[in-house]
């Protein structure tokens, strides 16, 4: 019985990097509901957000200043992507766009690789020491990783139900011709959309890079994990998705712990699967109904 | 383009040229599976690197641990390959969206954890070495131009698969598929089972490649085909034309001597090609086949001398009842967008259904047809329940339906169009052509036969959108407002027409707000107030109704 003992801490070990993918899944969510459209350069924000951070960081920048110059750099790289989406064909369909950003995602991971080569990078930020809850042991990393996640909810669903901007964002989802005849415009919230889910994405990448390590490789394993998250908790539901990422990141956890760390990053596709075979809406989305139109 | 491909060694000595053109066959090979589930079918997948890998590694391994024969192990690998893609296809093509992409991104991972955790029987990251080469009798095939030649017609014979298909009513209906799913089950096409047959298909190729491949080189490694090589498959289709088999060709071909340009800074192909594939897809999403007009798959032919007689669908007797709808039921959320909704209909009777904007008539053609299912009650379709039928499935037992909005298939001709519909219920390819030459003639749309949807007006948009219903040769025939947006003379010429119909013995649903229309032509009319029925008898009868005149002009205005 000596893994149920160690059972405690393998969760505690899926709990920083679930959070993480909760992020990145939230930043799917966004996009999808605003357009429709699956970013699959989505991982990229997150490698750059971490990347970058290592550079801002070794430069001797205060990380105080330059963690966020970072997150708004990020968040300049997710209006730049919508604004390239936007010089789509008139008549183009999603696959379209599905396929540029298959396409941007590419050359970001190309540049990435350029600037930072595939070493494994990191940097310091989070002090030593934890506390302890019942047999796991959780450092002050994953308690800031977790904490800041929750804040992030909390800011979002403030933003989404509470301004007038997120509201309009929600009616924006559920029906853009709707929303354009009471004088919200579709494209400005589809921005909002990229730009909120990139600073997610760098948030992420942020957070990460101390305890885990960021290469520029990462990008499209992240997104793997990041959509494979937002399926669990439900496409169309941003919380949905984060409470997704952190139940996928506990069953890694377990998954490393109890069978082997070899498939580390297969077990996402495998969750996937098994997520798409018995509950495709995910826990907490709806499946997408054809208009009767 | 065969021929160029074909005369490659003769002006060559050269072993190393002859290697990298042999490396283009084989790329030519996965992206004209790759075209068929992608420029036809519109499904994409980031993965098939994994299914070329699968070929090799099942065939490297049969050979060297097991003592096969490369020709012994060439089958059992493609069927390994087609057997994973189901798997994986399963799953992920039953729904629409992007699954069958992500889960394409993840299942190399898989792949290559296993082969990297089973090194002592794959060789993992250091490889299978030592691969024997083909061979056929005892001659073993070490000259390269011999080799070149075995490819090549492998090439030959996937071509001549793929054209068949690409040129085939199966060709129409994938096409449908990519254009639009909704569209193509109200025609009869069974999605599902076409995307998940194409995808097994094409992964199969992918994974004849990948033998093709091994016996080549003699060797394969964890990592061969990796991400990128996936990604470039992509590239090379995207750059040559989707959905244009010889567009691939040319992309893989162009690609190829692109990346030879760019050896010198090989490092920085990811963001050129990465870069190039979102250009394209942005600026010219048909790639190089893209600047040539697509030539038809079928051609109308010669007008028939004398049209057909119109004759009603076997197994409908005139004036008996062909459909009886009873009890549907429909809620999107907390809203009821019909309920109760019930009606008998005999062959040869028109029924209209009108109410005002929002009553639900668009969901009640979208319950009768099959593209929403209903929470209640049932459909009997010439004495067949087909309640729980989905849309593909009704639409063969002979509902054919027509869009509010003409849902016609984009990159097919107007004679396509109709071609689509006429091909699923019919047995022969004679039989459908056939079908849809005589729906041209009688709805005299042979001038604009061979016109592409946006290129023709709304008035013939909407009757070809009619012919594509009427050539599935319906027993009901569900119209959502047809008249909407044509002029007095056209709705004229429209209203005819459907008399004509009518007098063939087809039973006719009419949803539509133009009286003029409607009137006239109804034997009786269905009112629906906020989802359910208020009102039903012949046409005065129902307008001179208390009820429907208040649902339409308002309470105060009928009692004032």
């Amino acid at each position: 019985m000596e893994w149920l003992v160690s059972l405690p801490q393998f969760l505690a070990g899926g709990l920083a990097i679930g959070a993480v993918y909760g992020l990145i899944a939230a930043g799917f969510s966004l996009i999808y509901n605003a357009s429709r459209v699956i970013n699959f350069a989505q991982g990229q924000f997150v490698v750059y957000g971490g990347l970058l951070a290592v550079s801002v960081v070794g430069w001797g920048w205060p990380r105080a200043i330059g963690l966020p110059v970072v997150v708004a750099l990020c968040v300049v790289l997710g209006a730049a992507l919508q604004a390239v989406l936007t010089t789509a064909r008139k008549g183009s369909n999603e696959l379209t766009f599905v396929m540029v950003t298959i396409g941007i995602g590419m050359a970001l991971q190309g540049l990435a690789h350029q600037a930072w080569g595939t070493d494994y990078l990191t940097y310091t930020l989070y002090p030593d020491g934890g506390i302890r809850i019942g047999g796991a042991f959780l450092n002050i990393a994953t308690l800031t990783i977790v904490a800041v996640t929750i804040a992030v909810c909390v800011a979002l669903w403030v933003f989404l139900y509470r301004s007038m901007w997120g509201k309009a964002m929600r009616a924006c989802a559920s029906d853009p011709r709707v929303a354009q005849t009471v004088g919200i415009e579709p494209r400005r919230m589809i921005l909002l959309a990229y730009i909120a889910s990139a600073g997610l994405g760098g948030l992420a990448g942020v957070l990460v890079t101390p305890p885990l390590m960021m290469s520029s490789e990462y990008g499209v394993l992240l997104a793997i994990k990041g959509f494979t998250a937002a399926i669990v908790g439900g496409l169309t539901n941003p919380f949905g998705a984060v409470v997704g990422g952190v139940l996928l990141g506990l069953f890694e956890g377990l998954c490393v712990g109890l069978v082997s760390s070899d498939f580390q990053d297969a077990y996402a596709f495998i969750a996937l699967m098994i997520v798409l075979l018995l509950r495709p809406q995910g826990l907490f989305g709806q499946l997408q109904t054809s208009s009767a139109r | 383009m065969l021929v160029f491909l074909a005369v490659v060694p003769l002006w060559t000595t050269d072993d190393y040229f002859l290697g990298v053109w042999t490396f283009i066959l084989l790329n030519i090979l996965v992206v004209l599976g790759l075209d068929l589930l992608l420029g036809y079918a519109g499904q994409l997948s980031l993965g098939h690197g994994a299914f070329v890998a699968v070929g090799a590694f099942a065939s490297a391994l049969l050979t060297t641990r097991a003592g096969w024969s490369g020709w012994a192990a060439m089958p059992v690998a493609v069927v390994l390959a087609a057997l994973l893609a189901a798997a994986l296809a399963m799953p992920t093509l039953r729904l629409r969206g992007y699954y069958l992409a992500m889960a394409t991104l993840g299942f190399p991972v898989l792949f290559d954890a296993v082969i990297r955790v089973g090194s002592t029987w794959s060789g993992g990251a250091s490889g299978v070495t030592a691969i024997p080469r083909l061979s056929i009798g005892s001659a073993i095939l070490r000259d390269p131009k011999e080799y070149y030649w075995l490819v090549l017609g492998f090439v030959a014979l996937v071509l001549l698969v793929t054209w068949q298909i690409a040129n085939s009513r199966l060709g129409l209906k994938l096409r449908a598929i990519h254009a639009d799913e909704t569209a193509a089950l109200s025609r009869g096409v069974p999605v599902v089972r076409l995307k998940v047959g194409i995808f097994v298909l094409s992964a199969s190729i992918a994974a004849l490649s990948g033998c093709l491949y091994v016996h080549q080189v003699q060797f394969v490694a964890a990592g061969t085909f990796g991400l990128h090589y996936s990604l470039m498959l992509v590239v090379m289709l995207v750059a040559g034309g989707m959905g244009r088999i010889w567009g691939g060709v040319a992309g893989v071909v162009l690609l190829g001597w692109l990346s030879e340009l760019l050896r010198g800074v090989a490092s920085w192909q990811p963001v050129i090609f990465g870069a190039l594939l979102a250009g394209l897809m942005l600026l010219s999403p048909g790639g190089v086949a893209g600047f040539f007009r697509r030539r038809p798959i079928f051609l109308p032919g010669p007008p028939a001398l004398r049209a057909a007689t119109p004759k009603p669908r076997p197994g409908v007797v005139v004036t008996a009842e062909v459909l009886r709808v009873s009890g549907l039921l429909r809620r999107f959320g907390g809203v009821t967008a019909v309920s109760n909704l019930s009606l008998n209909l005999r062959a040869g009777e028109i029924r209209a259904i009108i109410g005002p904007n929002g009553a639900g008539k668009s969901t009640a053609l979208a319950l009768i047809s099959g593209a929403l299912r209903s929470e209640e009650g049932s459909v009997v379709l010439l004495g067949r329940e087909c309640v729980s039928m989905a849309a593909d499935r009704r639409a063969l037992a002979g509902l054919g339906r027509t869009f509010q909005h003409p849902r016609l298939i984009p990159s097919l001709t107007v004679f396509e169009n109709i071609a689509l519909g006429a091909s699923c219920g019919a047995k022969s390819l004679m039989e459908s052509l056939s079908t849809a030459r005589n729906v041209l003639d009688r709805l005299e749309l042979r001038p604009v036969a061979q016109r592409f949807p946006d290129e023709i007006n709304h008035y013939q948009r909407r009757l070809t959108e009619v012919g594509v219903a009427l050539a599935s040769h319906p027993a009901v025939l569900l119209l959502d407002e047809p008249a909407a947006g044509l002029s007095a003379a056209e709705i004229d010429r429209l209203a005819r027409l459907l008399r004509e119909l009518r007098d063939s013995g087809t039973a006719i649903i009419l949803v539509d707000h133009v009286m003029d229309l409607v009137i006239p032509l109804a034997d009786q009319v269905l009112v629906l107030e906020q989802g359910r029925p208020i009102a039903s008898g012949d046409a005065q009868s129902v307008m001179n109704n208390d009820r429907v005149r208040s649902a339409y002009l308002g309470e105060t205005a009928v009692h004032a």
